[in-house]
């Protein structure tokens, strides 16, 4: 095919990106930064106070959560991206056949649903400002109202059909969103800041001033909220390290990376990390956190009224439109990996059904009250395959093994994959399930990349025995 | 008249940031920074759809 019809059919979806159509550094800087400032942001922040956190833990664990997932990018991820220039999905099709990645279709896309989900309850939340119906509490797992469960559903389906209809035109509010979103992050924390002073009438006039502040007022530590995870430094060091292991660890940004000049310019996840993880929980925490100090009694997390409070209209803007520009491209990612299991339906029909999916899941507090733990078991699910990539790449070779076996041997299931991914997954369970500490959802899948590259590379030797590389 | 709109959208930039600040700094009140940066936000919309997305599609 040319590139101009791979550009009309998508953007060379089965085939590698040619130079002439790589980036430099600059392009993805901007789109690393406006990916990672979503309405999620407003969620996460919270909840980390909510689970007790302290000064030194919050600051020191994500500046080191977030070094190590821009790391993560650099050297598991971009490299194996500017060397084939694919998007994840045909890699993953050549290694794993087509039955397979059918199946990550599916686990990719319900989990996408799920997030989108959380994007939308945050957007309701700020209706919930404008129209006063109650709005569900953090240990709420079921919707807990009428006006809740009409809000859920309006959004919702007005950024199903957006999604389905004007992705485009979304795209480019989002990125006109973007800078002024950031800003209004920015704000937060500033404002949040000045009402602790007031409130605490404490002195801050150098940095050991605001060190006290922060350790004696915003980032207390001591006990979690009830029903809530005590958050250590390296809960906050994993989560933040974590949190996107879909897209690094799990190989998912190939389809993105696969446009870079080189390996290194996935330094500008940096962008994303350093705003949106960093400063953007931050701004968020320190608004939960004035509220708990003002009313140790309301611990609710919910995004609107917070922002409300802080920079009145603006702020409700920026909460609807952080959860609707980031909701629209998960929605429409969404419903391309559905679609890819129903290639018979139309792009319109598979949206709006995925669109709905995710208001369902949006109605339920569930998901956005325990985005924690729920972001950590998205990277899990979705991290074996990024170890099988990375082991078919690097490791297969140099054992004189088959690279792409499924395309090697016209398999429709490459069993070596399937066994990595699924066992993998059933080890991980188990572990997070015996209750031990260090095998909680949030650490788990460090041991569980290396169990799942061993598992790839054992199952492959057997099943190419008695073959030649 | 693109780098006027450009002129007022980065302006409106800094409007947003600039209001929190001289909030913290004491010179106005949380009423007046919530007005600014609602004022700000309107501005940027407004003028940032002038030229944003134009620029990209001018390039291609």
């Amino acid at each position: 095919m040319t590139e101009k019809k791979q550009e009309k059919h998508g953007e060379f979806e089965r085939e590698p990106v040619p130079a002439s159509k790589t980036k430099g550094l600059k392009a993805f800087v901007g789109m690393y930064a406006g990916e990672h400032c979503a309405g999620t942001e407003l969620m996460i922040g919270p909840l980390f106070v909510a689970a007790g956190v302290s000064a030194f833990d919050v600051l020191g664990g994500l500046f080191l959560g977030n070094l190590l997932a821009v790391l993560s990018w650099m050297f598991l991820c971009a490299p194996i991206a500017v060397r084939c220039r694919l998007t994840l999905y045909y890699q993953l099709e050549k290694i794993c056949g087509r039955r397979l990645v059918t199946l990550y279709n599916l686990a990719n896309g319900v989990m996408f649903c799920f997030l989108a989900g959380s994007m939308i309850t945050v957007s309701a939340t700020a209706l919930g400002v404008w129209f006063n119906f109650p709005m569900p509490g953090l240990n709420d797992l079921l919707p807990n109202s009428m006006g809740w469960v009409l809000a859920v559903l309006a959004i919702g389906a007005i950024i199903s059909v957006v999604a389905a209809w004007g992705y485009e035109t979304v795209s480019k509010v989002a990125n006109i969103a973007a800078p002024w979103m950031v800003l209004v992050f920015l704000g937060f924390g500033i404002i949040g800041l000045r009402q602790f002073i007031e409130v605490t009438g404490a002195e801050v006039n150098s940095l050991s001033s605001l060190w006290n502040l922060c350790t004696e007022h915003i980032w207390k530590g001591g006990d979690p909220l009830p029903g809530q995870v005590k958050f250590t430094f390296w809960h906050v060091t994993f989560f933040a390290w974590f949190c996107n292991m879909a897209m690094h660890v799990g190989m998912s940004d190939l389809s993105v990376l696969r446009f870079a000049k080189k390996p290194w310019h996935a330094v500008a996840s940096a962008s994303g990390m350093y705003v949106g993880h960093f400063m953007a929980w931050l701004a968020a925490s320190i608004l939960y956190a004035l509220q708990l100090h003002m009313d140790p009694t309301n611990t609710n997390v919910l995004p609107g009224p917070l922002a409300y409070r802080a920079a009145g209209v603006a702020g409700l803007i920026c909460v609807i439109v952080a959860g609707w520009t980031t909701a629209n491209p998960t929605i429409y990612r969404a419903g391309l990996a559905f679609q890819a299991i129903m290639p018979n339906k139309s792009r319109f029909a598979v949206t709006i059904g995925t669109g709905l999916l995710a208001t369902l899941a949006g109605m339920f507090p569930a998901i956005a009250m325990r985005l924690l733990g729920f972001v950590a078991l998205y990277g899990l699910i979705l991290m074996p395959m990024g170890a099988v990539v990375f082991a078919d790449f690097w490791i297969l070779p140099k054992l004189g093994l088959k690279q792409y076996y499924a395309e090697h041997r016209g398999l429709k299931i490459n069993w070596a994959a399937g066994i990595a991914w699924i066992a993998t997954l059933a080890i991980c369970v188990a572990l997070v399930l015996s209750g031990k500490p260090q095998f909680q959802i949030y650490f788990v899948s460090l041991p569980g990349w290396f169990i799942a590259t061993a598992l790839y590379i054992g199952v492959s030797k057997l099943q190419q025995k008695g073959e030649r590389a | 008249m693109k780098k006027i709109m450009e002129t007022i959208s980065y302006l409106s930039l800094v409007l947003i940031v600039a209001a929190p600040s001289l909030f913290y700094a004491g010179a106005i009140d949380l009423e007046m920074n919530k007005m600014l940066m609602l004022l700000a936000t309107i501005v940027w919309f407004a003028s940032a759809l002038c030229w944003m997305g134009r620029e990209k599609k001018a390039a291609s």
